[in-house]
């Protein structure tokens, strides 16, 4: 569905995305992580035709720029007009006649709970009923595709379950969804894909299976290890780590995982569980971030 | 077309909704208390034609340039997104602006009405309106170009220093020196010391003036020729290209917008 081949912009001197290449599959629900200037927001301007790239492109497959729905980073709304009013605004300066933008203005504000809200004046909602409206102007059109700039921010921990399962039940329906956010936790339980932007530039990407490959490492846990075994199990192996009632039996030390049960059976203890361990995105995140030299290279 | 109208309408609606149309109502309402009841013993035709007519086309422009600062904000973002052209956005600020200065024209109009010395036949009612329209619609349009939403680069600058050029000139023409078009652009060609062609330059200020100073002619009670009378159609396609200028600034600006 986003298509972009060797994207580059620069604001001034500060290069913000360099030679980004980047695809989002149809159907996905994408999540793009990455610091603070990273370059997410300058990417989803990008794509709504908001700037233009210095060099490289960006394609939105069969659905022009006008189409897509668009939440931008910190919504902001002419205070004056009515939620309601607002949405139906919107939804005729997006070619609806009168009776199809109330239609859909109605749908969306059931789709984000701001029902009640219609007849409320702009001014006076709360940031996170703003960051509702932003989704519902949104989601007005019906979009096939969705670029959502932090759409969980300022909303309570109630909404934020709320907007989650809508943007998972979004990608079940079909819509390739594209989500700028900062909240791992959050990409880890809606997204079903990944990329991670550092300094303008794409470091990892990928499915979620993909990226949280299980480690070669194992995870034991058992009742508390009386103090006698836990230096005894430290002798087994060197990389062997111990943390609390946990055995940790990272790469080469998982040859002596049967040596390691059968000693804490032998003490008569109770093993909970043994697992082999995945790599977590914030790890994931961190290693990319990490792996990048710092951000004043990138002035030029 | 029904995007465009819709976007109008938001945008109309939303500037009069604000503290600016106070003020500019206030401007307008002051304007109306000085230069039509304020003078003593009534206007005539020639005062009320060129008076009101030259207020709005200046203060069509004034608003262009307000509409337009306003048009360029972070909530402008969620309704242009939404257009497949950014020709349509620069079209409804142009509309709305025209919208909001002609109702307030109307009213003016018709409130000046009867501080004429001597009734307006309908006759030249019917002169005085094309050409009003087409001062409202250049000086629009020339609003645009000096606004922060269709600058880009030097852009504003250039705009700015050739109205102030055409105003200049107006202002020679309307003193009654007796200078011909051919006399005041004559020292374009001498810019500079080499033989460089500079007649184009020349024409264009003829082309941009002399519509304007014809449309002035029309509008007063004095005979006017056939070519003359065509001058509010000229000014409205010297108006069009004006606004193709704009539009194609704008057509290319990346599109950061204030968030204050």
């Amino acid at each position: 569905m986003i298509h972009a081949t060797r994207l580059t912009k620069r604001y001034g001197s500060i290069l913000a995305l360099q030679d980004l290449n980047l695809t989002v599959p149809d159907g996905a629900v994408f999540g793009l992580l990455g610091p603070n200037g990273a370059g997410k927001t300058t990417f989803l301007r990008l794509a709504v035709g908001l700037l233009f790239p210095d060099s490289g492109q960006i394609s939105l497959g069969q659905c022009p720029p006008y189409q897509v729905g668009y939440l931008p980073e910190r919504p902001h709304f002419p205070g004056s007009f009515r939620v309601g009013e607002y949405l139906v605004t919107a939804g005729r300066v997006g070619g609806l006649d009168r009776y199809g933008a109330r239609q859909t203005a109605r749908r969306a504000l059931e789709q984000t709970g701001l029902s009640l809200l219609a007849e409320r004046r702009i001014a006076s909602c709360s940031k996170g009923m703003l960051q509702r409206l932003g989704v519902a102007q949104a989601l007005l059109l019906d979009p096939p595709l969705l670029l959502l700039d932090e759409p969980l921010d300022g909303l309570d921990p109630a909404a934020q379950a709320a907007m989650r399962q809508l943007i998972q039940l979004l990608g079940q329906a079909g819509r390739t969804v594209l989500v700028c956010t900062h909240r791992l936790s959050d990409v880890t339980q809606m997204c079903t894909h990944v990329g991670i932007l550092a300094q303008g530039r794409l470091v990892r990407t990928g499915s979620m299976a993909e990226l949280t490959t299980p480690r070669s490492q194992v995870s034991i846990v058992s009742d508390p290890l009386p103090e006698g075994l836990t230096q005894h199990l430290s002798r087994i192996h060197p990389q062997l780590m111990i943390s609390g009632n946990q055995v940790i039996l990272p790469g080469d030390a998982l040859e002596a995982k049967s040596a390691v049960l059968r000693l804490l059976l032998d003490a008569g203890l109770q093993i909970w569980r043994l697992e082999q361990q995945k790599a977590t995105l914030e790890e994931i995140y961190l290693d990319a971030i990490r792996s990048q030299p710092p951000a004043g290279e990138r002035l030029t | 077309m029904k995007r465009v109208w819709a976007l109008t309408a938001y945008i109309v609606v939303e500037f009069s909704r604000s503290l600016t149309a106070l003020l500019m109502m206030t401007v307008v309402a002051a304007f109306y208390l000085v230069a039509i009841l304020g003078v003593t013993g009534g206007i005539d035709q020639d005062y009320f034609a060129l008076v009101v007519g030259g207020f709005f086309g200046i203060f069509g422009l004034v608003l262009a340039i307000v509409i337009a600062d306003r048009a360029f904000h972070a909530k402008t973002y969620l309704l242009f997104y939404r257009l497949p052209s950014r020709s349509m956005f620069l079209a409804a600020v142009a509309m709305a602006t025209i919208a909001v200065c002609g109702v307030l024209e109307l009213a003016v109009s018709v409130l000046s009405l009867p501080r004429l010395t001597v009734p307006l036949p309908t006759t030249k009612m019917l002169d005085v309106i094309p050409v009003w329209l087409s001062w409202l619609i250049l000086g629009v349009t020339l609003g645009l170009h000096l606004s922060e939403l269709v600058r880009r680069g030097w852009s504003r600058a250039v705009a700015y220093g050739l109205l102030g050029f055409i105003v200049f000139s107006l202002n020679q023409q309307q003193s009654g020196a007796p200078v011909g078009f051919t006399d005041r652009f004559s020292w374009i060609p001498r810019l500079t010391a080499n033989p460089v062609r500079w007649e184009w330059a020349v024409n264009s200020m003829r082309v941009i003036i002399w519509p304007v100073n014809a449309s002035i002619q029309v509008v007063r009670s004095t005979a006017y020729s056939t070519l003359q009378s065509l001058s509010p159609a000229m000014i409205v396609v010297i108006s069009i290209l004006v606004f193709g200028l704009a539009s194609s600034l704008f057509g290319r600006k990346d599109l950061v917008l204030p968030e204050g």
